[in-house]
């Protein structure tokens, strides 16, 4: 299981937080690390997941690639994630 | 222009004929509106004339009763609503929307909006069915801006709706305020310290910004035909950019399997992401399902205006902050997007976009998307980059007037580079911003002189950048061989803009075989994996990974019948440059290997599916010259070149293409095209003699100047192109009417009208 991780938290989400934009977590895929969000910070998990799986119009970076498999994504050691709303193209 | 030394391609890079070039020139290929089938019947829908009103009563008796007419349907021949979410594919929308649109239920709330639809033997008497259908309403006040719809006691659109967080739209107990709303959703971004920013600034602007919907401007208009066979199945032909977006949504509505429904894509006329949902092919499908005979609907051109998506009208306040010597250190924006009548503008990705050609260090951005009694918003072409850029990319130009910098020099300093921040935190891939701004400075456009106008009008220069983000995404690809080494490539990705000629180069280069013998089709929703729409720039990038994969696939079963021939271990057989090399020198061409597959196991084929992720950001950076008649504020395009990080140029004509339309649309986002309504909310303007959409005869010879810093994530560096060149022509318009004239237009389009009232004012 990977540490040493660091969530970007937006601002819709901050008051789970205690309104800290960034949070420290440790796990080795996504719903490894939201699972350890949410112990320390409840709210995350009915936030972010929906049928065991991320729900629609969410999606995760890790560093600065998004991530389509979701929960299911690998998170490399001290890796930057951020949680952001999917965007349409035309 | 190359940035750096590129590898060298056989076919990537050449420019051959499309595939699909003849049939479209002369009139052969098939579009939507072609199809014919035996016993086919024709729909129609009536659409409410009121913006805003809550429906009554509708009486279809005398419709009914119409000799020739098979059905009339309404919101109660469609299934009921849940809470279920559909997948678009890029994009996604409540259930319940979705329906509304299709047919309204209690309210109608944009003129256009289907109320009932009326199926009949022939178009004509569908037509006339029409005004047979009694329509009750009770006409309530309309909501035409983002201002009106966010005004204190304005009247509310959906009751029970209230603002959500878009990013934390879940979260428990949101819904901010307690009052219903006709602001959907909020979303912010926020980086570093704005406050302590702005502190730090020397010089601080702000300005407030405006911009009109406009419509995709597709010449072929919707259509959608269906068939629901006796056996259950459900067979729908429409020229849409998402066939596998089509056979979901239809799918789910209609309470079947989605295996049961085929979508057949037709070519298409045009789409801009106008053409990524559906609207009539649901309606299609219950008729025939009532009638169980095909039916065929279409829009015409007012319906197309009135009753499909344009971009958001938007609002766009924004302040920039910057040091003496042109550094950028803060910014502050807020926007509002019309999202029409239900949620969902494209404000999010305005807000993501607008500050990523730069490296700005602290920032805040709050994006509202507003329901109004329009048309729903629909994506069009970078949805919402174009708009919120103009604002920013105005007061870039006002920055280097003020600090007496060169505009490009002033924006090359703050370029962003690899690990710039955008404003939702993730940090840049590679990318080529500097070098699309620098080849800008360099180009001969930007290093000649503007001389001036013999005509006496007043002449101006202004430029613009512009970011798209790209997308990835699902496709799926397969090629066959056959005995004489010719291959057919089976793709999901609907043709708009050279699609079957750009991917049978990637499979052929990466197969090292000519490009005249890969014969290259788009299939139907049952021959192929579910690919993803043709939208988001996304298409010679994941699919072509996908074809890419496919012959990676194809080559390594090929090494496995090399070795049965040459009864040697597969890993002794290499593929090179369209050979196989086994042991002791032995050599087998790809036509060759073909003509021996019958007889070893048979043809072969190639397949894949991938969902990559990596598209690679793309920038623009756009120069154009105007003239200003100061006697009539009529603007014309002298000169206009556009700069652009394309990756690599698989196919360099085509990129110029887009390259050169994107231009056409945003420079009728800049000066002619919006949607003109009465106080009651009717469109005035539903024609395209008066929706003003450019012509050859307004735009000069779009000068092009292909970048090429490749896509890492690539086998060839491919970088998505279509979306950005509509961004930079907004602002880069609107900065060289203010250098010929010195008025700064902050409100789009800049009109003739509306030009020459500020021209007598000044």
């Amino acid at each position: 299981m990977s540490g040493d991780l660091t969530v970007f938290v937006p601002i819709g989400m901050r008051p789970l937080t205690g309104g800290l934009r960034t949070v420290p977590a440790s796990g080795g895929t996504i719903a490894q690390v939201i699972d350890d969000l949410e112990s320390r910070y409840p709210g995350f998990h009915v936030s972010l997941i929906e049928n065991d799986q991320l729900k629609p119009g969410l999606t995760i970076a890790v560093n600065s690639v998004e991530q389509p498999l979701g929960l299911l994504a690998k998170v490399p050691e001290g890796s930057e994630i951020h949680i952001i709303p999917a965007m349409a193209g035309g | 222009m190359t940035t750096e030394t590129k590898p060298t391609f056989n076919v990537v890079g050449t420019r051959p004929i499309r595939p699909d070039g003849v049939d479209k020139v002369t009139g052969r290929a098939n579009y939507g509106a072609d199809i014919a089938l035996p016993g086919m019947l024709y729909g129609r829908i009536l659409r409410s004339p009121h913006a805003h009103a809550r429906i009554l009563g509708i009486d279809t008796s005398r419709a009914e009763a119409l000799d020739g007419v098979r059905c009339v349907i309404t919101h109660d021949d469609l299934p009921g609503a849940s809470d279920a979410i559909l997948d678009f594919g890029e994009s996604v929308s409540p259930y319940k929307w979705v329906l509304e649109q299709t047919f309204a239920s209690e309210k109608v709330l944009f003129q256009g909006h289907p109320v009932a639809g009326v199926c009949a033997t022939d178009p004509h008497l569908a037509e006339d069915a029409l005004s047979l259908i009694e329509v009750e309403y009770e006409v309530l006040p309309p909501v035409l801006t983002v201002h009106d719809a966010m005004a204190e006691g304005a009247p509310i659109l959906h009751e029970g709706m209230k603002t959500v967080e878009m990013v934390a739209r879940f979260v428990p107990g949101d819904g901010r305020g307690e009052r219903d709303s006709n602001i959907a959703s909020q979303l912010e971004f926020e980086k570093g310290d704005p406050a302590a920013g702005f502190e730090e600034a020397d010089i601080i602007l702000e300005g407030e910004y405006d911009t009109a919907a406009a419509h995709q401007g597709y010449i072929e208009p919707q259509t959608g035909t269906a068939y629901w066979a006796p056996d259950g199945t459900l067979t729908i032909w429409t020229s849409s950019q998402g066939p596998f977006a089509i056979r979901d949504t239809v799918a789910h509505m209609l309470g079947i399997p989605m295996a049961s429904v085929k979508v057949v894509p037709m070519e298409i006329g045009g789409g801009f992401g106008g053409k990524t949902k559906p609207y009539m092919e649901p309606a299609a499908a219950v008729m025939s399902k009532l009638t169980g005979r095909p039916v065929k609907m279409y829009m015409n051109r007012e319906e197309v205006l009135i009753g499909t998506g344009p971009t958001s009208a938007t609002y766009v306040r924004c302040k920039i902050g910057a040091r003496n010597d042109g550094t950028l250190v803060a910014a502050e924006a807020t926007l509002a997007y019309e999202a029409g009548a239900f949620p969902g503008s494209p404000v999010g990705a305005g807000a993501s976009c607008m500050l990523s050609n730069y490296e700005v260090p602290n920032l805040y951005i709050n994006a509202l998307d507003v329901v109004t009694n329009k048309p729903k918003a629909h994506a069009y072409r970078a949805p919402g980059s174009p708009q919120a850029t103009f604002a920013v990319e105005s007061l870039i130009d006002e920055l280097a007037e003020r600090l007496e910098r060169d505009p490009m020099e002033l924006r090359a300093q703050n370029a962003a580079h690899e690990g710039t921040r955008r404003a939702d935190g993730v940090p840049m891939p590679q990318i080529g911003a500097v070098e699309t701004m620098q080849a800008a400075i360099d180009s001969p456009h930007y290093r000649s002189e503007i001389g001036i106008d013999e005509d006496g009008r007043l002449v101006g220069r202004g430029v613009s950048m512009g970011f798209w983000h790209n997308a990835g995404g699902e496709s799926s690809a397969y090629a066959m061989t056959s005995a004489d080494g010719t291959v057919n490539l089976s793709v999901g990705s609907v043709d708009i803009g050279g699609q079957r000629a750009g991917l049978a180069m990637q499979f052929a280069e990466t197969m090292g075989i000519d490009y005249e013998r890969v014969r290259p089709q788009v299939v139907d929703t049952d021959q192929i994996g579910y690919t993803n729409v043709t939208g988001g720039s996304r298409v010679s990038y994941a699919s072509g990974l996908a074809v890419h994969e496919a012959a990676l696939d194809m080559q390594e079963q090929l090494r496995q019948r090399a070795a049965l021939i040459w009864d040697c271990d597969v890993d002794a057989v290499s593929y090179e440059d369209g050979a196989l090399n086994g042991p002791d020198s032995q050599q087998m061409s790809f036509d060759e290997v073909c003509g021996r597959l019958q007889r070893t196991g048979g043809q072969i084929q190639g397949a894949a599916d991938v969902s990559p992720s990596r598209p690679g950001p793309a920038f623009g950076c756009h120069i154009v010259d105007v003239a200003v008649d100061r006697d009539t504020g009529k603007v014309d395009i002298l000169r206009y070149s556009a700069v652009q990080d394309v990756g690599t140029a698989i196919h360099p004509a085509y990129v110029e293409g887009q390259v050169q339309g994107g231009v056409a649309q945003g420079a009728g986002m800049a000066l002619t095209e919006e949607y003109v309504y009465s106080p009651e909310g009717r469109m005035a303007n539903a024609s395209l003699l008066d929706y003003r959409m450019p012509t050859s005869l307004d735009l000069p010879e779009i000068e092009t100047i292909l970048v090429e810093v490749p896509n890492p994530s690539h086998p060839y560096g491919v970088r998505g192109v279509g979306e950005v060149p509509i961004v930079p022509p907004l602002a880069a318009i609107a900065n060289a009417i203010y250098d010929a004239t010195g008025i700064r237009m902050n409100s789009l389009p800049v009109s003739p009208t509306k030009l020459l009232d500020r021209l007598l004012e000044e």
